[in-house]
């Protein structure tokens, strides 16, 4: 991946040290976050989160299945709670990385590498665009309604994706974005845990935030679901364009 | 020292400091007591809402001298106001979430009161003339959505929160004077110059939770560094009167040398020609049994303000050290959160009462 630095920050001694410090004794806030469900696990990992976004740690996930496999488990030595909560920006960083390039996927890239973590939308409850479509080069901005899941607690991470069927697109979805917001789904089920809806009422997005894909991308060779099996070094990834 | 009081009211509402006073060590010394109202308007109100409510602010200054002994008050409008009722869409943005860390409730309130005295009596009777039941009420065009109250003053956070161990000297929560000569943008460079606002400013209000317990466990040189720098000890910025011992050009030099990002030092970085571009207007509150501070911000445009915050976040501070992190040994970050935000523009004294309203 000629666009990714050629020395990224790497899980040493010193920053695991850092991160198993923040785990033992986070800097739980005092407001809101800890209040809710969950909330002394979530601020700890939230303050892991940053940790670990602020010192590009997982920039290494968008080099190759491999590295993205290599950070979750060195991340697993130090907390496996930590790791997991990381495993689909291990997915979806090598995912992006191997996909054409283009304006949207590279801005996503370099948001990658500039330290953002990303997860995924594991559900799509409802979406709709409120000018009938998504925006696109003649009308670049769009406003979507919707609800959407998530299997972590979306303020860990920066961006949502979501596969947009009628766009046929990766929604790139920040978490900070005006008119979104997310609640507990009530009650965590006994083997996914505690999910997250995320609501988007007229939530503005940007024609460059949506990467468009022929087909749905869980059905690309190249998708690995978290926890499955990662590819052999050299299997069928497609070959990343410069 | 007695605060100075006067009967002339300048052009800005915002334009409290001629009234301050000083210290014994010449600090510019605020109001202990202060009230925020926020409020919604009812329906579209006109010239005879307007008109109510110059004469409820008129009659509370004509019965309080102009100062720290009597009684000093802004009115600010939100987003909400100003795209619904004027023909300024825009002119407010609204407020947004400021750090990785944060999700701050954020507030389009169409008004907000901000009454500051040394007397909470005063307070008391600013906001019963105005949001009670008498004839200065405004319940027929505005109601209340929140009363958020507050002090800030030598001794009073030590009286509020004594098991804390925080020294009688300070005025804040956090246990130092965060006012210095010079720490301020000055009220007339935060002074808009034309537009809907002029003779006006902005206002960014957050509401912000201390973890008081955590940061009173440190020692007191631990404090220092985190709230000014590592460089300074907490006798050193006792001590002090003029500016804080910022260092913003040494930051790189000296968070790699201590592993410890400096608030003041982070934030000094904001600064336009070592001039800072916000006024702070904070105090400290118990609210909710929760303790923290009010954080009023006055600037010129809303973005001095996010730069501010964005700068003072330290993000680079993980650059020059592995050991620091977003929150972890970066200025205050691991002390604080802030649970809401909302921004405002404060007219002119003279167009304070439903500024601009579409006819």
């Amino acid at each position: 991946m000629a666009d990714l630095p050629v020395s990224p920050p790497t899980l040493d001694e010193q920053a695991a040290q850092a991160l198993r410090g923040i785990l033992d004794d986070p800097a739980l806030p005092v407001g809101s976050t800890a209040a809710g469900p969950d909330g002394p696990r979530i601020a700890a990992l939230r303050e892991a989160h940053d940790f670990v976004s602020s010192q590009k740690l997982a920039v290494t996930a968008a080099w190759s299945p491999e590295a993205a496999g290599a950070l979750v488990d060195s991340l697993a030595r130090i907390d496996p709670t930590l790791a997991a909560t990381l495993r689909w920006h291990a997915t979806l960083a090598p995912f992006l990385s191997a996909l054409p390039a283009s304006r949207p996927r590279n801005a996503l890239l370099g948001n990658i590498r500039r330290g953002e973590l990303f997860t995924w939308a594991t559900a799509v409850g409802a979406w709709t665009w409120r000018d009938g479509s998504a925006p696109d080069a003649e009308r670049p901005l769009g406003r979507a309604d919707g609800e959407i899941e998530s299997d972590e607690f979306p303020g860990l991470y920066d961006t949502v994706l979501l596969w947009e069927p009628s766009a046929s697109a990766l929604v790139a979805l920040p978490t900070h974005r005006a008119r979104l917001s997310w609640e507990p789904v009530e009650p965590p089920t006994a083997d996914a845990g505690r999910r997250w809806k995320i609501t988007l009422t007229r939530v503005t997005i940007h024609a460059d935030e949506l990467v468009r894909l022929e087909t749905d991308p869980r059905t690309s060779p190249a998708w690995r679901e978290p926890g499955g099996a990662w590819p052999e070094p050299g299997a069928a990834w497609p070959e990343p364009e410069a | 020292m007695t605060a100075p009081v006067s009967s002339r009211r300048p052009t800005g509402q915002h334009e409290w400091e001629a009234t301050f006073g000083r210290d014994a060590n010449g600090r510019p010394v605020p109001p202990k007591r202060h009230v925020l109202v926020l409020a919604n308007v009812l329906g579209r109100p006109g010239d005879t809402a307007a008109r109510h409510l110059e004469a409820g602010l008129a009659a509370l200054e004509e019965r309080y001298g102009y100062g720290r002994d009597g009684l000093l008050s802004t009115v600010g409008w939100g987003q909400t106001w100003w795209d619904q009722h004027t023909e300024q869409v825009g002119l407010i943005g609204a407020p947004s979430r400021m750090s990785r860390w944060e999700d701050p409730v954020l507030e389009q309130p169409s008004a907000i009161f901000h009454f500051a005295s040394d007397h909470q009596d005063v307070l008391d009777d600013a906001r019963e003339t105005l949001f009670g039941g008498g004839d200065l009420a405004q319940g027929e065009y505005l109601t209340v959505i929140d009363v958020r109250n507050g002090f800030v003053g030598t001794g009073l956070p030590a009286q509020a929160l004594p098991s804390l161990g925080i020294p009688a000297s300070s005025p804040l929560l956090l246990g130092f004077h965060s006012v210095h000569r010079g720490s301020q943008a000055t009220e007339e460079s935060i002074t808009i110059g034309s537009g809907p606002l002029a003779g006006g400013t902005t206002a960014h209000v957050s509401r912000i939770e201390l973890a008081v317990e955590r940061w009173h466990a440190l020692d007191r040189d631990e404090q220092a560094a985190l709230l000014f720098s590592p460089t300074h000890t907490a006798a050193q910025v006792e001590a002090l009167t003029d500016d804080a011992p910022s260092d913003y050009p040494k930051y790189e030099q000296t968070v790699a040398e201590y592993g410890i990002v400096g608030h003041a030092q982070a934030a000094a970085r904001a600064r336009v020609n070592n001039v800072p571009v916000i006024n702070r207007r904070d105090f400290a509150t118990l609210d909710e049994g929760r303790p923290g501070t009010h954080f009023v911000a006055l600037q010129r445009e809303l973005r001095d303000f996010n730069n501010t915050r964005a700068i003072m976040n330290g993000a680079d501070g993980t650059d020059y050290h592995r050991g620091v992190g977003a929150r972890r040994r970066n200025g205050i970050n691991a002390f604080f959160d802030v649970t809401r935000r909302a921004t405002f523009g404060l007219p002119s004294r003279a167009h304070r009462a439903y500024p601009s309203r579409r006819s």
